[in-house]
């Protein structure tokens, strides 16, 4: 894959977190003659992956205004790829996220039920998300104010009906902060998020295959993911690698495929509940510090990100990647007495827990057995996601005090724009969300969803608890629903040869 | 109590009739999608159900096929199966004629009960993931497990012993009174399921009882070189052709059988595939099938995993049409996605041996290598068989397989209280 970074488009390769502005502008093409004019013209303004091939401080650089762009079954159609490429897709991209049983699946009911979203709803025409990144590190700002105002223009500029778009909606991400880092419920986001195995990387911490998040590559199985196809012809097609078929090309290869979802977060509400339920908890220190203790169990993590497995009593210093590079075994927390199996980050991404039954070693094998540890290992990594979201809506403490959030209401929405990648819809991101997150009987339990993603959905049987392991257990009720779907779409992000051939059609 | 399971499978006269009978079945759950109220007075004590109307052969009138796996004190499976049939008639057997009247040889309702009897078909291999445990059972483990995890939500932390008598002490008091807890009695030992001695011994087996049971299977060897050679000359299962090709159709086909799963925390699979052609073909699926049958009763179903599967309640296989058919029913737990993947990652061999003789399966190597083992084309090959459960009854949707056993052996160590040494391991199980 070093080799192919010029082709692969910039996000999927990192979250840019050196741009903080940020905005994701959905769009409708209403003329699509026009529309592949306007990309053929585009394509060399896109930002591609050259950049993760060197050193942040040697070049090529990040260009000043990062721009990546993908589109949906409805808008690859538009622009006139075959029915044969179009069926070529995974079934979830082809349905589409709103598709009914899919959203239930997902856990969108009632107020996240498709029909009351923003966007991506049945009854919208979306075609396609352009993603624009500007600012660097330490903007001040009113730096980062001009910056949302060039990321506006530009979009302006490009998605109007002179190209053949109609601007369905523009989405403003909150400017990142590389100090800051949290997403509004007041922790820490964006750890432990696989790694290209053949890039170079930080820390030499879970490197995952990467026909994992890429098409064109082996994947967890050593195999090559289904891949779409085009036939074979002179011109644009030539550039693309040749197809697993005689005649055909390869169109798939070095995209991928984007999940979208804006996840709105009810702030007060969720630590109104902490607070609430952290006084029914005998074991939960007094005062604040039994809401931050409660509050931590729940997700998993302390505020500041470090893991509940490392420092179980109290929050440790500054995470920095490295410290993330444990597993539940060799951290003795197999069976959730400090990490709960059911808090977020842990059904999210359980590492070595054995599933189903974490708590029977005797069926489940030794968590001491470095062996049986790895072989955990690689069976949950084969449901990981590349995140790349942003939090959107204002920040109402930057030192997230809990008192703070509690009790600030706000009038403009806040939540998370999460986006992420993979290589197998079903998989990875529908799995993770289904059979973990959502999942009440996730490993061994039996009332328990996810306490931030998936509290009281009707799929696939209400269900509230809390269970906090240990001696005695621990349970709380009535986990209320503090996140909501409010819009969302599979997209594809393409090649940038994937691109010249859409642009040539 | 035992459990057992029975099918019924009977060419249909006329389709139209009993599709509207099914859907009469399905309109009539007053407690959620997956629990007809045909299926659910306790005293027929079906853990499963399910109805499916098949129609494979274009040049045949399809057939109508149904399961249940019920509670019985029959030791002997037909005494079990026409007790059950019985009983049925009996409680439900208005409801039921309604349906099979519109199949062949069913004439008159007198004659139900002999009529369905002699409609059964057996399954060529079955497994069930929790033995010995009956709905009653399950409901008074669950109920405890319940009383158990609300009293530890405020008592004071203390030492291990001391936490576990008081919890003993509870539910013993509890046992008078609590009438969910009826007909537990703590002085008594703990019934079976089966016993934790048998399931340590099953788990450090190893290869051993794949060897020890491999008898049935054996005969195959007659075909020996046929085997060898078969990788080389059957086609691969052309995924991407058949996915380029799809049409408005298959996508509706693939949006029905999304429609109706999830609806619980159980699923039913239905698939059914041709078998490749050839005597040789039958003659080594159903040796192949007796070896999985024959491991199933020794040792899977002592553990609860049908070959490292863990999510299974009940499975079988069924040929049909004296075998050009093979025809699979499983009851699982979770998505049809993490279902497969198990498939994929825990089972792939047993699985290859099951299926390996069925017209277009992923490329088998000495019918046991390969196969599942290609993750994309074998979940393409399953959802391209796999049709819809017209009726599916569940009698406990919020119930897995890990959360059943796990109740019970919660149960068991009340009984049998551990030696101060086990005890963490109990209290773990209180999650």
């Amino acid at each position: 894959m070093k080799h192919q970074l010029s082709d692969i488009q910039g996000l999927i390769l990192s979250g840019y977190g050196d741009r903080p502005a940020a905005a994701y502008a959905l769009f409708e093409i209403v003329d699509a003659v026009a529309a592949r004019g306007w990309l053929k013209q585009t394509i060399d303004e896109l930002q591609f992956g050259e950049y993760r091939g060197t050193k942040r401080s040697v070049a090529p650089h990040l260009k000043a205004l990062c721009k990546n762009l993908a589109f949906t079954h409805a808008g690859l159609a538009r622009l006139g790829l075959p029915t044969l490429t179009l069926n070529g897709f995974s079934l979830p991209f082809q349905e589409g996220m709103c598709e009914p049983s899919r959203a239930r699946r997902l856990g969108d009911d009632r107020e996240s039920a498709p029909e009351t979203w923003e966007w991506g709803n049945a009854k919208q025409r979306l075609h396609g998300v352009l993603s624009v990144f500007a600012g660097d590190v330490g903007d001040s700002a009113e730096l980062t104010a001009d910056n949302y105002k060039r990321i506006t223009t530009y979009i302006k500029s490009a998605l109007n009906e002179e190209f053949g778009f109609r601007l369905v909606k523009q989405l403003d991400a909150t400017p990142s902060d590389p100090v800051y880092r949290r997403e509004h419920f007041g922790f820490r986001d964006g750890i432990a998020n696989p790694q290209f195995k053949s890039l170079p990387r930080a820390v030499d911490d879970d490197p995952i295959a990467e026909g994992e998040f890429v098409l064109g590559y082996a994947n967890c199985y050593q195999k090559l993911p289904m891949s779409p196809q085009v036939p074979d012809g002179p011109g644009a097609a030539e550039a693309l690698d040749a197809g697993e078929n005689p005649g055909r090309r390869d169109f798939g290869k070095n995209g991928s495929y984007l999940v979208f979802r804006q996840l709105r977060q009810d702030v007060p509400e969720f630590w109104r509940f902490v607070e609430r339920a952290a006084k029914h908890v005998p074991d939960a220190p007094d005062g604040a510090r039994g809401r931050e203790w409660l509050a931590a169990k729940l997700v998993g993590r302390w505020p500041n990100g470090t893991a509940l497995s490392v420092y179980p009593d109290s929050p440790g210093p500054i995470a920095q990647e490295d410290e993330d590079d444990f597993l539940y075994g060799t951290a003795q927390d197999s069976f959730g007495t400090r990490c709960p199996i059911g808090s977020h980050i842990r059904r999210t991404n359980p590492r070595d827990t054995a599933l189903p039954v974490p708590h029977d070693p005797e069926l489940s094998g030794d968590p001491a057995d470095e062996d049986t540890r790895n072989d955990r290992l690689k069976l949950t990594n084969r449901h990981r996601v590349l995140r790349r979201g942003r939090a959107y809506g204002p920040i109402v403490s930057h030192d997230c005090d809990p008192e703070v959030l509690r009790t600030t209401e706000i009038e403009q929405e806040r939540g998370l724009y999460f986006l992420c990648f993979n290589a197998n819809i079903e998989r990875q991101f529908e799995f993770v969300q289904s059979n973990w997150a959502l999942n009440p009987a996730f490993a061994g339990l039996s009332a328990d969803p996810d306490p931030l993603l998936a509290a009281s959905r009707t799929f696939p049987y209400t269900a509230s608890d809390f269970t906090i392991q240990g001696c005695p257990t621990r349970r709380i009720h009535g986990l209320p629903r503090v996140v909501e779907t409010r819009g969302g779409a599979y997209f594809f992000m393409p090649s940038r040869r994937a691109l010249g051939y859409l642009a040539s059609l | 109590m035992r459990q057992e399971t029975l099918t019924v499978v009977a060419r249909v006269k006329d389709a139209e009739a009993v599709a509207r009978a099914l859907a009469d079945v399905t309109a009539d759950c007053p407690d959620g999608p997956c629990k007809p109220s045909l299926f659910g007075a306790p005293e027929l004590g079906i853990h499963f159900a399910r109805f499916v109307l098949l129609h494979e052969d274009p040049d045949a009138s399809p057939l109508l096929v149904f399961e249940s796996n019920f509670d019985t004190s029959h030791v002997e499976c037909a005494l079990a199966q026409s007790a059950h049939l019985a009983l049925l008639v009996e409680r439900v057997g208005a409801r039921l004629f309604e349906i099979f009247q519109h199949c062949q040889d069913f004439s008159e309702r007198a004659r139900f009960v002999d009529d369905l009897t002699s409609q059964l078909q057996p399954a060529s291999a079955a497994y069930q993931g929790h033995t010995e445990r009956d709905l009653g059972r399950i409901r008074l483990e669950q109920h405890l497990r319940e009383v158990l995890l609300t009293y530890l939500e405020s008592a004071p932390k203390q030492a291990m012993t001391a936490l576990y008598a008081k919890l003993h002490e509870h539910v013993r008091r509890l046992t008078f009174v609590e009438p969910r807890l009826a007909g537990l009695d703590l002085t008594r030992p703990a019934p079976p399921q089966p016993s934790s001695a048998v399931r340590s011994q099953r788990l450090t087996e190893g290869y051993g009882p794949w060897l020890a049971n491999a008898l049935p299977v054996l005969p195959v060897l007659r075909h020996f070189l046929g085997i060898l050679s078969w990788p080389f000359s059957d086609p691969e299962y052309d995924q991407r052709g058949k996915q380029e090709a799809w049409t408005d159709v298959d996508r509706q086909r693939f949006r029905d059988l999304s429609a109706n799963e999830d609806h619980g925390m159980q699923n039913a699979l239905t698939h059914v595939v041709p078998l490749k052609l050839g005597r040789a073909r039958l003659f080594v699926l159903r040796h192949a099938h007796a070896y999985i049958d024959r491991m199933a009763k020794r040792h899977f179903d002592d553990i609860g995993q049908l070959g490292g599967i863990p999510t299974i309640h009940f499975a079988k296989w069924l040929l049909l049409e004296d075998g050009k058919r093979l025809l699979f029913f499983s009851n699982y737990d979770s998505s049809w996605e993490s279902y497969l993947g198990d498939f994929v990652d825990q089972a792939a061999i047993g699985l290859n041996l099951a299926w390996t003789s069925t017209d277009a399966y992923p490329r088998t190597f000495f019918l046991m290598a390969g196969g599942a083992k290609d993750e994309e084309r074998f979940k393409a090959w399953s959802r391209a068989h796999q049709r819809p459960t017209q009726v599916f009854y569940a009698a406990y949707p919020e119930l897995s397989i890990a959360a059943l056993n796990n109740n019970s052996w919660i149960r068991d160590g009340l009984h049998h209280p551990p030696p101060a040494g086990e005890l963490s391991a109990w209290f773990r199980r209180l999650t």
